[in-house]
């Protein structure tokens, strides 16, 4: 007789650590990271960033006017805006540890992509700036991570 | 009879220990779900304030009393003219900034000036920044800043 109820005793403890367990699993499921503000603010960042570079003025104009050049004007300095660039970036606008990449696609002659580190999983990409070249469209992008 | 009792006793003791067992696991398992929704609460909060803040920083870009424009087009860009001619002490900014307690704009690039667009209070606090390019109407040359809010 008492081994049967301490068998209840036991199912009975099993069961309750069962219920409880699953619902633990289920809070925990449900409370899965939401990265939307996170992305937001970091999207934010990113865009004012790539339209601060492009309007940013060198010594010729601004980096727009650089890519427009470097166009009519292949292989010729400014299709290389790297150091002017990358000495900006690392003059406090970045955060501590943060890589870019700064992609130079389609119609933008030689000009050469500008990085600091390799962005190759988890990045935050700036919405595309466009600059009009001779040639068509060139669309600047940049990542950061 | 006393066999029976005995029985009884023992019987009521398993089933006051089931309970006992039932509701200290029950007391554990509040315990976790009160921990997980603070934590849940705690993002939440943050969430909101960083989505709030965030709107204070594109609100302070988008004032046509210090975006750049060009014969009536704006561009993205912050006038340096009209920041240090700008002054946020107007009651005005105070209903739109509510608990912003500092708004700032700090050159980047051989200046490195600080100038202050809004002031409530000691100014010290969270600080949210985006940065911003800074046009020098003087110079006609642009340069890159970072735009700062602070809140308490």
């Amino acid at each position: 007789m008492r081994k049967k109820g301490q068998m209840e005793m036991v199912g009975l403890a099993v069961i309750v650590i069962i219920l409880i367990l699953a619902f633990l699993l289920f809070v925990g499921l449900n409370r899965g990271k939401d990265t939307s503000a996170i992305t937001a603010k970091e999207s934010l960042y990113a865009n004012n960033l790539l339209n601060a570079i492009m309007l940013y003025s060198l010594d010729e104009g601004q980096v727009s006017d650089y890519v427009k050049k470097c166009y009519e004007d292949t292989g010729s300095s400014y299709c290389d805006v790297g150091d002017e660039i990358d000495s900006l970036m690392n003059d406090g606008i970045l955060r501590e540890n943060q890589n870019y990449e700064l992609l130079f696609e389609e119609d933008c002659g030689e000009m050469d992509n500008i990085n600091e580190g390799e962005c190759e999983e988890e990045y935050i990409t700036a919405s595309p700036y466009y600059v009009r070249t001779k040639g068509g469209v060139c669309t600047v992008r940049l990542r950061l991570c | 009879m006393n066999k029976m009792r005995k029985k009884g006793q023992l019987e009521m003791s398993i089933t006051v220990l089931v309970l006992a067992m039932f509701f200290v696991l029950l007391f554990i398992g509040f315990i976790f779900y009160f921990r997980f929704s603070f934590e849940s609460y705690k993002e939440s909060e943050s969430k909101i304030l960083e989505d709030r803040y965030n709107v204070y920083l594109s609100h302070v870009i988008n004032l046509p009393e210090l975006k750049c424009s060009f014969m009536g087009v704006e561009k993205e860009c912050l006038d340096v003219s009209k920041i240090k001619s700008f002054s946020g002490s107007d009651s005005y900014y105070k209903r739109v900034f509510e608990n912003v307690r500092r708004i700032y704009v700090k050159e980047f690039v051989s200046r490195n000036e600080e100038y202050d667009l809004y002031r409530y209070g000691q100014g010290t606090g969270r600080v949210y920044s985006t940065p911003v390019s800074l046009y020098y109407p003087k110079e006609d040359r642009y340069g890159i800043g970072k735009l700062s809010v602070v809140v308490e």
